[in-house]
């Protein structure tokens, strides 16, 4: 019956706590300070995830430019990051990490669909280059992005693809920041082919588990959900996610309860949060 | 007319809403008139559509486009008296963050309201802001930030300005998803906007103050 898989926890909140300095790119840190990017997989791994994912959500082309950074050391960050989670993954599977672009496509916005789609082939390419067993397109806040991400990566690769988008809790319900629908989105996503589609990021554990009863109810185990832990707060210029590994375990177990057969975490969670709910989930028929 | 006008802004069609304002002056509306009771309700109303989940970043880009059309028609024949209510304004993201969406919304609605703005893009250093406040003699700075993590370099540029002696001739007024009225008392900026719409009332609440 424990057929859950468990997602690893957020990589930039922990990099932010090791030292990275406020806006740095937790991506560069592959190349910089590998021994501590790789700390945080070993923590989760041993923590029980069973998908270790890699430090790479912002490393395309176009964010490393919007970031003042040469666009050229792509498939170097990429390729490093692959071999660092490999290495701390053990036995447990590693994800290549791919985010959004950060900018708005064209005709809202200035990113032309062709940069687009080049900057995700880039990216794609030295991650599926190295040893990774599926593809994680996350975090993005518009289907369309989404949908172009999709069709660069299955232009360079044949590894399964799991997307997620990024909902935000309205008096109407929940949407992306571009008005998409969380359940006709999954459903597109998963006519594309994806292997799992979900949500994550943006939303609390308490929040998403509204969330994840409508697309479980409909989509069952093809979702996976990672919210973040609780909304930040600033404490004393720290920044502080309110939701204990507790809290968040309990409301990660109702989901699991509502069909989600995969599940883990967002901002704020730590390898503590993957413990609490790697146990819950052991203990849960016991 | 006055609700084909709302409609225009509302949908966001720029060039409707030039139209619909020229000819509701033709038609002896006035200015003012025009401002107050359609362009800036309606806008709000866009704000509030949005907290709703009516609509979204797309149309809220394209309603912003649409009241900078409308006001560009009225903005000349605007009384002299309102424009001395109005300021020279620095917009930016803060360093480390490049995210511009909210900023970008932000500058729109402060021109459109009538203020000289200067938009210094995103991922700006404290420095930066600053500087183009003195060089611009702006009355106000406001800086945006998305990221919980990025927000705290805010407190940077209050520093900054602070050590320029500044404070009290410009103010500061910080935005952005993370940002809360705590964290702008904290930091001591003057001014806190959880939104394009509110920055727009807030800029004008400080404007009063440091001038």
């Amino acid at each position: 019956m424990s057929s859950i898989l468990l997602l690893d926890g957020a990589m930039g909140s922990m990099l932010l706590s090791a030292g990275l300095e406020t806006g740095g790119m937790p991506d560069l840190w592959n190349i910089t300070q590998p021994g501590i990017v790789q700390s945080v997989h070993q923590a989760y791994r041993d923590a029980g995830a069973d998908i270790i994912t890699t430090n790479t959500f912002g490393a395309n082309p176009a964010r490393l430019k919007a970031n003042g950074l040469d666009p050229s050391i792509t498939t170097k960050i990429n390729q490093e990051a692959v071999r660092l989670a490999r290495e701390a993954a053990g036995h447990s599977q590693v994800a290549g990490d791919i985010g959004p672009t950060g900018m708005l496509l064209e005709p809202v916005g200035p990113l032309r669909k062709e940069d687009a789609l080049v900057s995700f082939r880039v990216q794609a390419e030295a991650l599926a280059a190295g040893d990774v067993d599926l593809l994680l397109l996350e975090t993005f806040f518009s289907l369309d992005e989404a949908l172009l991400a999709l069709q660069a990566v299955k232009e360079v690769c044949a590894i399964p693809v799991w997307v997620s988008l990024t909902f935000r809790k309205t008096r109407r319900g929940f949407f992306t920041i571009h008005g998409d629908k969380p359940l006709e989105s999954l459903r597109v996503l998963l006519g594309h082919g994806v292997q799992k589609a979900g949500a994550n990021c943006t939303l609390s554990s308490a929040d998403m588990k509204i969330l994840a009863k409508e697309l479980c109810q409909q989509l069952g185990d093809r979702v996976f959900l990672q919210p973040n832990a609780g909304e930040p707060r600033v404490v004393d210029r720290t920044i502080i996610y309110p939701e204990s590994p507790a809290e968040f375990a309990g409301n990660m177990l109702d989901m699991v309860a509502s069909g989600a057969e995969a599940v883990g975490g967002c901002c704020g969670t730590t390898p503590d949060h993957i413990r609490e709910l790697h146990d819950a989930l052991q203990g849960r028929h016991t | 007319m006055r609700e084909q006008l709302a409609n225009a802004l509302l949908s966001g069609d720029d060039i409707a809403t030039r139209d619909l304002t020229a000819t509701l002056l033709e038609q002896g509306e006035s200015p003012v008139g025009i401002l107050e009771d359609i362009l800036l309700p309606t806008i709000r109303k866009a704000g509030d559509l949005w907290e709703e989940g009516e609509l979204f970043i797309p149309e809220l880009l394209q309603a912003s486009a649409a009241l900078k059309a409308g006001l560009e028609v009225i903005k000349p024949l605007l009384p002299a008296s309102s424009e001395s209510m109005r300021g020279t304004i620095i917009v930016g993201t803060i360093q480390g963050d490049i995210h511009d969406i909210g900023k970008t919304l932000v500058a729109g609605m402060l021109e459109s309201a009538g203020h000289r703005v200067v938009d210094l893009g995103a991922d700006v250093s404290p420095q930066s802001f600053v500087g183009a406040a003195q060089r611009e003699a702006a009355q106000l700075i406001c800086i945006s930030a998305l990221l919980t993590t990025t927000m705290l370099n805010q407190e940077s540029v209050v520093t900054e300005r602070n050590n320029a002696a500044l404070q009290g001739r410009v103010g500061i007024l910080v935005g952005g998803a993370p940002v809360t009225r705590e964290w702008a008392d904290r930091i001591g900026a003057e001014g806190y906007a959880p939104d394009a719409f509110r920055a727009v009332q807030e800029a004008a609440r400080l404007l009063a103050i440091v001038q």
